[in-house]
């Protein structure tokens, strides 16, 4: 019998079996060390939650896998056990190669700094080499259109403004498999078409994409195939445009 | 309800190595969010400590007209204020570092230690300003600085080993409980008294002394005093029980951290 030293296929960028989440919910957290100490004295009550639960799913190096569901179907709880800022409760999971997350809308971008000091700090948050960094900053301010205000406090950009640069800072990232939540569908139709495009370039050198989204427009342009969660559970999987048919379906009806 | 416990592998995890230039873009940020918009910038980490020298000058020597000894009082005042000061920022700082930044540890994967340990470099900046600053002084009094002032670099490591081992203590227990601010504070404001800042040790009774030495910021500001006024080396016997302290400090710190960081982003 061969050692299998990890589940799952090897050739799969990402396997997912039986995962699970569970958050306790204390009804009275408490928010101070004397309600602490008293709470010693007091039975705990404590309601279990599984945000995810019993999951299964892998994705092929090289593909690329749609998430949808409504709000608080646990997409988010799901993206972040991928990206391994949250640890499962159970389940096992294995990430095969680099990985990144692309930014929702420029988040740990600072409202006080230019759109240049921010640019650098979240290039350090991707863990993108500064010496790339310094050769593709150009290019990146011209992708998002920028070039006039890269030097002004973000605070005076508008929604669309950030929503360019930060989707263009993260495509800068350089990973074998990238996690993308919610940042498609981002500024006006034509910005759309070239963030489109700009994927559809990065999936076509190999990379491995998982798309958390409830915008199913996206899912189905880029995306072979889709996992839909409902309360946590897979409701269905498969091609992408026959869960995202189906779940469009039951959206309406 | 028991489940497996879970199975993870993640085939490329960076190290907290790998991850050093998201340390300095992190206290960089820091460094230029404090002094940005502030009338008067980078100037407050030159106007703070001499402004608090002045006063104390002002109630020591003029109001109580107490004697500072041989040692001018605003330098022997300001080679005390400049770690206390560096000490006490770097932790309000830290403190706060994890619970306020919390929406970057859920989006990005890099050490949740970088946090704090970003807001204490930060403030090293503070520490060299005030530090060139004491150099002038030294000039303006004409007092020479002795070899022995090298001394300073093991003693800023007993600092520092004590001051990141509270900042991760903090920082960590910050994220579950809002009135660890209220505790830090009322310790600053007590431990400023019971640290050698407006006073030298030489002032303190011997039985006193032993336990005020357990501080591992007192034996830095008296190690530097012994070693800039008087151009000996502290005794050992002065310098080992805050040494000891400071990696206990720094143990205890690095321990809790480690115990409670995987709930941080768990908190709901």
């Amino acid at each position: 019998m061969a050692t299998r030293r990890m589940p799952g296929d090897p050739s799969d960028a990402i396997t997912v079996e039986s995962l699970g989440k569970r958050f306790d919910l204390r009804h009275e957290r408490p928010t101070t060390i004397t309600q602490e100490l008293l709470g010693l004295f007091r039975p705990r009550r404590t309601e279990p939650f599984w945000a995810v639960q019993d999951v299964t799913m892998s994705v092929p190096r090289g593909g690329a896998m749609g998430v949808i569901g409504r709000n608080g179907s646990g997409k988010s709880t799901l993206l972040k056990m991928l990206a391994g800022t949250l640890a499962p409760t159970t389940g096992t999971l294995v990430v095969r190669g680099s990985l990144s997350t692309l930014l929702q809308l420029g988040a740990g971008f600072h409202p006080d700094f230019t759109g240049r000091n921010n640019v650098w700090l979240s290039a350090a948050l991707l863990g993108i080499p500064e010496a790339r960094m310094r050769a593709g900053f150009d290019d990146l301010v011209a992708f998002a259109e920028l070039e006039q205000f890269i030097d002004i406090p973000i605070k005076y950009y508008s929604a669309g403004m950030l929503a360019r640069l930060g989707f263009a800072v993260s495509i800068s990232v350089d990973a074998e498999i990238l996690l993308i939540d919610e940042v498609l569908g981002v500024g006006d139709l034509a910005f759309q078409r070239k963030c489109e495009a700009r994927m559809r370039e990065m999936m076509s050198g190999g990379r491995t994409i998982v798309i958390v989204s409830h915008d199913a427009h996206a899912v189905r342009s880029l995306c072979d195939t889709a996992v839909w969660l409902d309360r946590g559970h897979v409701r269905a999987s498969g091609p992408a445009s026959e869960v995202v048919d189906a779940y469009e379906a039951s959206s309406i009806g | 309800m028991t489940v497996p416990p879970p199975t993870v592998v993640f085939t490329h995890r960076k190290s907290a190595w790998e991850h050093r230039h998201l340390l300095f873009a992190l206290a960089g940020r820091d460094i230029r969010a404090r002094y940005r918009q502030s009338f008067l910038g980078i100037y407050w980490a030159v106007l703070n400590p001499l402004l608090q020298t002045l006063v104390f000058w002002l109630v020591f020597t003029r109001f109580l007209r107490i004697s500072s000894g041989a040692v001018p009082f605003v330098v022997l005042y300001f080679s005390g204020v400049i770690f206390w000061n560096f000490f006490t920022t770097a932790i309000t700082g830290a403190m706060g570092s994890v619970a306020t930044q919390m929406y970057l540890l859920e989006k990005h994967r890099f050490p949740a230690v970088i946090l704090p340990l970003a807001s204490v470099l930060a403030r090293g900046m503070d520490l060299a300003v005030s530090a060139g600053i004491f150099g002038l002084l030294l000039a303006w009094y004409a007092m020479p600085v002795p070899l022995t002032a090298l001394v300073i670099v093991p003693l800023l490591m007993i600092g520092l080993s004590a001051t990141i081992g509270i900042s991760l203590l903090t920082a960590a227990l910050n994220t579950l409980y809002r009135d660890v601010a209220q505790l830090v504070g009322l310790a600053f404001t007590l431990g400023f008294f019971l640290t050698p800042v407006v006073y030298d040790t030489e002032a303190v009774p011997a039985g006193y002394r032993t336990w005020l030495l357990l501080n591992p910021v007192a034996t830095v500001i008296h190690g530097v005093r012994i070693a800039l006024f008087r151009g000996e080396l502290p005794s050992l016997a002065d310098t080992w029980p805050g040494a000891l302290a400071s990696v206990v400090l720094l143990v205890i710190g690095w321990m809790a951290f480690r115990r409670l960081q995987s709930t941080f982003t768990e908190v709901l």
